[in-house]
């Protein structure tokens, strides 16, 4: 009984298992088909038969490499603080931003973003007059600037650092806040870069930012000079 | 304040710390391929790779690239040493140099450039971007600072360039835009207005190299104001471009 059943259940198997065979069989010759056919055709010899098909197909498939981008890292952007003397209102200190794009290994475009606050000039203190509200002493300036790294060099820290640095001239135009006021400002100077890794820098700058002011009364060219340190990433 | 600068910063550092592929390998063909201390000509060469020795190019700085050898020694080498070096798969390296023939396919612009407007120093930027090779539009921030008076205005503009192909071309611009100004706070009579403008204008663009253009702009300025008669600004700038 058992023998039976075991029979009569093995019959749908096998025939399922020699239906699929022919069919992968008959897949396996459809695909070969072309080639097999012309191997006998070329045998066969060309004065009896045409060949439609080349002996060797010549659609090589191409290897494709995945070649990688190569990361640039041309924008700088970073932070600064330092000192600002402001002609007339004493020297406070100044906080910042500032973007630079490198153009080519000598030249750069600048932008920045900076802020401080005036104080009281001579002539308020000692006449005991307001020349300005409290909120009229922010100080605030943006300069889009060109630089030239003038000197390329590098410092040594002991026997085994090295590190690049570059010396910069960097002169351009902007904008000055401050008195209720706002005046086109040129600005010029010098600042020194050292690249403590390729990715990280730290700035030292001197920075000169000239406008014509009437603020104390009699118009005046004014030279706000600016010393500041900062750090900068690459990207 | 100073804590929010810190955080930005080091959310900047984490950003470029991380988030690096596999660095591109290429095979040295040359003779030889020279390291340099730096990205630039005069940062010394302190070690040579030789022929067929692989090296991964790890980043790029304006046309200087950081290599490292299979010693782990990082250099710094020349786009034009790079360029002469095969892929892994024997082709030539195929590097991402901007030139002359990517003026005409290139799509975002951005421009800097001072000038005057109406007698006052101006500084203005602006982005712009191609929709086919002739035509662009774009925006345009600009910053008059005068001796009487100072404005800002923002302007939207289509410009046409003639031969985007040619290394000089002319091309001609129409805007409308915003404009605010307003007086010194010195002076006797004060003026604070907003009026809508309008403006044509021609320049010249020259290209430069890599992805780099001289560019110079006039533009005749009208500003549509409540008085009897519509103001009529010339201005002119010239400054720098560059496209991506």
């Amino acid at each position: 009984m058992e023998s039976r059943l075991r029979l009569f259940l093995l019959i749908p198997v096998v025939a399922m298992a020699s239906s699929g065979c022919a069919l992968f069989h008959h897949k396996a010759t459809a695909d070969s088909e072309p080639v097999s056919a012309t191997v006998v055709d070329s045998a066969a010899g060309p004065t009896t038969t045409v060949v439609t098909e080349p002996v060797i197909d010549p659609k090589i498939e191409r290897r494709k490499v995945k070649v990688a981008k190569i990361d640039s890292e041309n924008f700088e952007l970073g932070l600064y603080g330092g000192i600002l003397s402001i002609e007339d209102f004493g020297s406070h200190s100044v906080v910042g931003a500032k973007l630079a794009y490198h153009v080519t290994e000598s030249f750069f475009l600048e932008g920045l973003y900076g802020y401080s606050k005036g104080g009281q000039s001579s002539a308020e203190t000692i006449g005991n007059f307001q020349l300005m509200t409290d909120a009229q002493r922010k100080y605030k300036y943006y300069a889009l600037s060109a630089g030239w790294n003038a000197l390329p060099g590098e410092i040594f820290v002991g026997e085994n650092r090295a590190y690049n640095t570059a010396l910069y001239l960097i002169a351009g135009v902007g904008r000055t806040d401050f008195g209720n006021d706002q005046r086109f400002t040129i600005n010029g100077g010098f600042g020194y870069r050292i690249l403590l890794t390729d990715w990280l820098a730290t700035h030292l700058d001197v920075r000169d930012y000239l406008y014509d002011t009437d603020l104390t009364g009699k118009k005046k060219v004014v030279n706000n000079l600016e010393a500041s340190l900062g750090l900068s990433v690459f990207f | 304040m100073p804590r929010l600068y810190l955080s930005v910063l080091l959310l900047l550092v984490t950003a470029v710390a991380f988030g690096k592929d596999k660095p591109r390998e290429v095979v040295v063909a040359d003779a030889y391929l020279e390291m340099h201390t730096g990205p630039g000509k005069g940062y010394p060469v302190f070690f040579v790779v030789g022929r067929d020795d692989h090296v991964e190019v790890l980043k790029e700085r304006t046309s200087w690239y950081l290599v490292r050898e299979h010693q782990g020694r990082e250099g710094w080498v020349s786009e034009q040493q790079l360029a002469a070096t095969l892929e892994l798969d024997g082709s030539p390296t195929k590097l991402d140099i901007p030139t002359l023939a990517n003026l005409t396919t290139h799509r975002w612009e951005g421009a800097l450039m001072i000038g005057d407007f109406g007698g006052a120093s101006q500084i203005s930027l602006s982005a712009s971007y191609g929709l086919t090779d002739h035509l662009a539009v774009g925006i345009t921030l600009s910053n008059p600072l005068g001796n009487i008076s100072n404005g800002e205005f923002a302007t939207v503009e289509i410009s046409h360039t003639m031969f985007p192909e040619w290394r000089l071309s002319p091309y001609f611009a129409l805007g409308t835009g915003i404009i605010h100004v307003s007086t010194h706070s010195t002076q006797v009579q004060q003026v604070d207005s907003t009026n809508q403008m309008s403006y044509v204008g021609g320049g010249l663009r020259l290209y430069i190299s890599r992805r780099f253009m001289a560019r110079a702009e006039y533009h005749a300025n009208y500003t549509y104001t409540d008085q009897n008669q519509n103001e009529e600004t010339p201005e002119w700038k010239a400054g720098f471009a560059f496209f991506f």
